[in-house]
């Protein structure tokens, strides 16, 4: 069964940068809700009660009830925008579900146990795919698709139509696409010899070619005059 | 062998800018561990060699290893003893440009404590400060 997390959010007046920045300032995340109609409505959370809300829950998988100005929704995280260097939140998307309509949510993998060809074959597991698109209702929706892998051996690929997905759930993803192979461990590569590290190589140039054949062909008609004509020049000078 | 592309359009270029932070290339992509950059500067390919056998000796040649950045900027050195003028120095070496955020390298199909000491060593080679990130927060 899906989790049903509870957020207060109250309704955004002002819009903009200054505005969403002075309320980042105040520990308030800006966020926005909108339906498949495309009706959006801003909105502001608690960055604190957000942030351990999600912590621990796949962000796009999780069904919510956003509470806003007493008005409950039943909404999934479309988005969640973070800063690249302190990782806080910065933006947050939801989108208002139907309960009794059909839906396309992306769910996170997790693969369970050891592969029998790690543990014996002393190859490397490859998590490839680490989500796949599901088309379920609301009521249907699981948190993450988990995948048992200990029966997997070296070589082997499980493929996303490889997946058992709970009742109610519909695999959107090419049925084709690899999820999780294990893989045989690589040779060590060969150290670069010194020779090599020292010198240095230039790579090759866009269109140098083409230009050093229109040179030879120019140089040979007209590179020859000029110069005899600087030679001529300079004896006059010394006269 | 350090990295250097393999053809270019011009031989040597401007130093460019390095402000900003990396809104591209800042989260993990294809691993479960990563090291991130905090600072920005420029990272010799030589470095990023340096830094992958760093790596890949320590995992002992388990799991698998992503390397996010590649040096694609050539920067260029006057002979020692030359004075001013003569038109700009020959390319001496490549460097990759990174801003803050950016997601340098990437590990996967190692248990976490192998993976956090083989980006610590990593990190120990670059001229920037870096973070260990996860998965899992």
């Amino acid at each position: 069964m899906p989790k049903e997390l509870k957020v207060e959010a109250s309704v955004r007046g002002k819009s903009g940068t200054g505005e969403a920045r002075r309320l980042r300032h105040q520990g308030v995340i800006p966020a926005v809700v909108y339906n498949e109609k495309a009706q959006s409505q801003p909105i502001q959370l608690n960055a604190h009660d957000f942030s351990k809300i999600l912590k621990g829950h796949g962000a796009g998988s999780v069904l919510l009830t956003l509470v806003v100005g007493g008005e409950e929704k039943k909404v999934l995280i479309r988005e969640v925008q973070r800063h690249p260097v302190t990782d806080t939140i910065l933006h947050v998307d939801f989108l208002e579900v139907s309960m009794t309509r059909k839906m396309r949510v992306e769910v996170p993998v997790r693969l369970a146990g050891e592969p029998v060809g790690v543990t014996m074959g002393g190859g490397v597991l490859q998590h490839l795919l680490r989500s796949v698109t599901i088309e379920c209702l609301p009521g249907d929706l699981v948190e993450e698709v988990v995948v048992d892998v200990s029966g997997l051996q070296v070589g082997r690929t499980l493929m996303a139509g490889d997946l058992s997905l709970p009742v109610g759930l519909t695999l959107v993803t090419a049925k084709d696409v690899a999820v999780a192979t294990v893989t045989e461990q690589r040779e060590e590569e060969a150290a670069p010899s010194e020779a090599a590290e020292g010198a240095v190589a230039e790579p090759e140039l866009v269109g140098k070619k083409k230009e050093e054949e229109e040179e030879e062909g120019s140089e040979k008609g007209e590179a020859q005059p000029a110069k005899e004509k600087e030679s001529v020049e300079k004896k006059e000078a010394k006269k | 062998m350090a990295l250097m592309p393999s053809r270019v359009k011009y031989r040597k270029v401007q130093r460019g800018s390095r402000a900003g932070l990396a809104w591209r290339g800042n989260t993990l992509s294809f691993g479960e561990y990563g090291l991130k950059a905090l600072e920005r500067g420029w990272v010799r390919g030589a470095v990023i060699e340096a830094c992958r056998v760093a790596m890949n000796r320590h995992m002992k040649r388990k799991g698998k290893l992503w390397v996010r950045i590649f040096p694609d900027k050539p920067v260029t050195k006057k002979p020692i003893e030359t004075r001013l003028g003569k038109g700009k120095g020959a390319p001496e070496y490549w460097v990759a440009v990174v801003r803050p955020g950016m997601m340098l390298f990437e590990l996967d199909g190692v248990p976490e404590p192998l993976a956090k000491e083989s980006l610590r060593l990593a990190a120990t080679k670059l001229p920037i400060r870096t973070r260990f990130v996860s998965r899992r927060g």
